[in-house]
């Protein structure tokens, strides 16, 4: 069980790339998996479609999630997640371009832990990302089961 | 015994007494004859005859007295009597007469008669009187005219009506008090009334005493005296309120008729038959009929719907209550259909009887035409309406999209542009020189401006486009928060903010934030440059309404560029000098407005700004 897996919902490939640059330069240890659009994230946290099979009791640390993303977007994943026992407590942190006001407030509803925005500036990004790594993988106390209470 | 008797008791007594005077003197000179006739014949006969004349004188003389005691006398008192009492006209007197005789009863005939004239008399004074009293009392007024027309008597209520005294009056010609206008008729009337002893009934105006004329009406009589006119007597009443209240009646009755006669609408009134009574020319315009066509038809031909005509009619007659705005389909004399505007209510007369129906008609083809066109349009336009609608509904989701993707799609780019350019310079800066790290530094300058540039578009496109949630807004709150954020994000800055006053005002907290953040945001930009900024938030009054401002002491602008300020994308200054993309101020603008109020600047080029806005 690797209990320092970050899930990366994520279908732009140079926002991976950066992410996994500002990773590295942060000196981050930590396994990332990818996900390129929902229907690839609800699969491999459930289980299903390519990634039958998988142990599912080995869930991420935290779910970095995109809301725009292809197939299924960033808020009906969400939404999947907290329906189902499996995945309801995750952490989920939405990671997204938009600051839209009615993004943010259906996130919350559908039981988002966080929001944060991607900055332009990469000298910001980089910032926060390390921020999210720290808070959520170092500091942060998860229900290691995944399913709360 | 009666005069006659008397008379010839006196003629008698004196006949006698001369017949025996003339004997006796005769036997005397007989004697005398025989005795010494010779002596004394002569001388003595003489003598006898003188006796006996004066013996006839004295027996007339006494015949003479007591004629006169007996007759002359009392005749002469009984003349005397009569003619004194014809003088003074006393009646009351009475003539006294002792005796049996003719005389007497005579003088008690006479008595009798007075008598009888006293009586009468009095009855006369007292009837004179009584129509004096009467005249008097008369509202209207009785005047007596000679010929001439001057007046000999004015009853006393031609002061009360004219103003005259009596005095006034008596002898001054009737004519002198008629209106110049009416002198002539008068004169002629006057003329006439010669040749016949009534003058009828005459109308003229009367000078009053203080100047104006009184309308009166006069009926008089000549007044004879042996088959002669001597004078007319007039019987004269003030008509003026009459004539007044005529002439109101004239004028209202023209006015009624021109009224008639210029109103659009037809005018009707019906018996409570439906016949019609009475119709103007309009109504004849309307109908096609004209007047005596309409007179002999009934109010059936207002509709050609009978029975909505009846039924409206006697709805009328049943509540009493007044019908308009009824549009009935008039089948005109030519057949054609016009639409009409009905109006019905009731004839009443004196006794509250209904007696018949009036009411307007009003041709409203042209308005009935003009409505249906009306409505066509209105559907065409709703219609129109929510196809256009559809179509801004769905630009807006378009824009709304379009927006999502600009604040989602076109930062990613600009993200990897920046992110790859450093990540360049971080491990690779070793193999470019210094020129290839500044462009590099420009290309990451570059891209963050474009993601403030496409931040504050969304931001200026938003503010368009959010409802509007009205509540209490603490304005002076928020601009506290703003610049302790500023504060405290720029940590190394010193600026003195003054805010004076509580400012809350009615609007949205959001949109109002962030006008403050923009506002407040450039002054704080725009005060960098100085060794001492100073930033001010507060209110004046102008009038009832009060002016919001935030004022600086930075670099300020040149005034004549006021107005430019406030468009998108407008800069006074270049990127190099001050930061910003030129949307700040719009959407300042945009906010302000879809409050309802106005915002202007002011401003000196290095003594700072001041920006105004109601709300």
């Amino acid at each position: 069980m690797n209990n320092n897996v970050l899930l990366l919902v994520e279908d732009n490939s140079d926002d991976v790339e950066l992410t996994i640059y500002a990773l590295k330069k942060n000196n981050i240890m930590t396994e990332l998996a990818v996900a390129r659009d929902g229907i690839e994230a609800l699969d491999y946290l459930f289980g299903t479609g390519t990634f039958t099979g998988r142990d599912t009791r080995d869930m991420p640390k935290v779910i970095l999630l995109d809301l725009k993303l292809p197939k299924i977007d960033g808020l009906e994943v969400l939404k999947r997640l907290r329906e189902n026992e499996n995945t309801k407590s995750l952490p989920v942190v939405v990671l997204t371009s938009s600051k839209e006001e009615k993004d943010v407030i259906r996130s919350y509803q559908l039981g988002a832990n966080s929001y944060i925005r991607k900055a332009v500036d990469f000298s910001q990004f980089f910032d926060d990302i390390r921020e999210i790594v720290n808070y959520w993988l170092v500091l942060n106390v998860a229900d290691r089961t995944g399913k709360g209470d | 015994m009666t005069i006659r008797m008397k008379m010839l008791t006196i003629i008698s007594f004196a006949f006698a007494c001369l017949i025996g005077i003339a004997l006796y003197v005769t036997s005397k000179v007989a004697v005398l004859n025989e005795v010494g006739q010779e002596i004394y014949r002569q001388g003595y006969v003489y003598y006898l005859f003188f006796i006996l004349f004066i013996l006839t004188l004295l027996a007339a003389l006494i015949t003479m007295l007591l004629l006169e005691k007996v007759l002359l006398s009392r005749l002469d008192y009984l003349s005397n009597s009569v003619s004194r009492i014809g003088t003074n006209g006393d009646f009351s007197a009475r003539v006294k007469i002792s005796g049996t005789d003719e005389l007497s009863a005579l003088a008690q005939e006479i008595n009798g008669m007075l008598l009888a004239l006293e009586w009468s008399h009095c009855e006369l004074v007292e009837s004179e009187v009584r129509l004096r009293r009467i005249t008097d009392n008369m509202l209207d007024m009785i005047a007596q005219t000679d010929m001439e027309g001057s007046f000999l008597y004015v009853s006393s209520s031609h002061k009360s009506v004219l103003g005259y005294e009596y005095n006034d009056m008596i002898g001054k010609s009737l004519i002198d008090f008629v209106h110049p206008l009416d002198q002539r008729r008068m004169e002629i009337i006057f003329e006439f009334a010669r040749d016949n002893s009534s003058l009828g009934k005459i109308q003229f105006r009367c000078k009053h005493a203080k100047g104006h004329y009184l309308w009166l009406e006069a009926a008089g009589n000549l007044l004879h005296d042996d088959g002669k006119a001597v004078g007319a007597i007039f019987g004269t009443r003030d008509i003026t309120d009459r004539k007044m209240a005529e002439e109101h009646l004239k004028e209202s009755e023209e006015k009624y008729r021109q009224i008639m006669a210029a109103i659009e609408e037809g005018y009707y009134e019906v018996d409570i038959y439906g016949n019609f009574t009475f119709v103007n020319d309009s109504l004849c315009r309307i109908t096609g009929y004209n007047r005596r066509e309409l007179m002999k038809l009934s109010y059936d031909i207002l509709s050609q719907d009978y029975n909505e005509v009846v039924n409206s009619f006697d709805s009328v007659a049943v509540s009493g209550i007044s019908e308009k705005g009824l549009v009935w389909e008039l089948v005109k004399k030519d057949r054609s259909v016009s639409f009409v505007e009905i109006s019905i209510s009731l004839i009443k007369n004196k006794q509250k009887q209904q007696t018949g129906f009036r009411g307007l008609v009003r041709d409203v083809t042209e308005r009935k035409i003009a409505e249906e066109e009306i409505r066509k349009m209105n559907e065409e336009l709703e219609l129109r309406v929510i196809e256009r609608t559809a179509q801004l509904e769905a630009a807006n989701k378009e824009l709304e999209a379009f927006s999502y993707s600009v604040s989602h799609d076109l930062r990613a780019p600009l993200r990897s542009i920046d992110g790859f350019s450093n990540a360049l310079m971080d491990d690779y800066g070793d193999k470019l020189d210094t020129q290839g790290l500044d462009y590099l530094q420009r290309v990451r300058a570059a891209s963050q401006r474009m993601g403030q540039l496409i931040d504050d578009l969304l931001n200026l496109s938003r503010v368009s486009r959010s409802d509007m949630c009205r509540e209490t807004v603490n304005l002076s709150d928020l601009a506290q928060d703003i610049i302790t954020e500023l504060k405290r994000t720029n940590s190394e800055r010193d600026v003195e903010f003054i805010l004076n006053s509580k400012i809350t005002v009615n609007g949205d907290t959001r949109l109002l934030k962030i006008m403050l953040e923009n506002l407040i945001g450039n002054a704080w930009k725009f005060t960098e440059k100085n060794s001492c900024s100073r930033i001010e938030f507060g209110v004046t009054k102008n009038g009832s309404s009060p002016e919001y401002f935030v004022q600086d002491n930075g670099a300020g602008f040149q005034n004549e560029y006021a107005d430019k300020l406030f468009g998108a994308f407008q800069r006074l200054h270049s990127p190099d000098e001050f930061s910003g993309t030129g949307i700040g101020l719009a959407t300042v603008a945009r906010i302000v407005h879809r409050h309802g109020g106005r915002v202007w600047a002011e401003g000196e080029v290095d003594k700072g700004a001041v920006f105004y806005f109601t709300l």
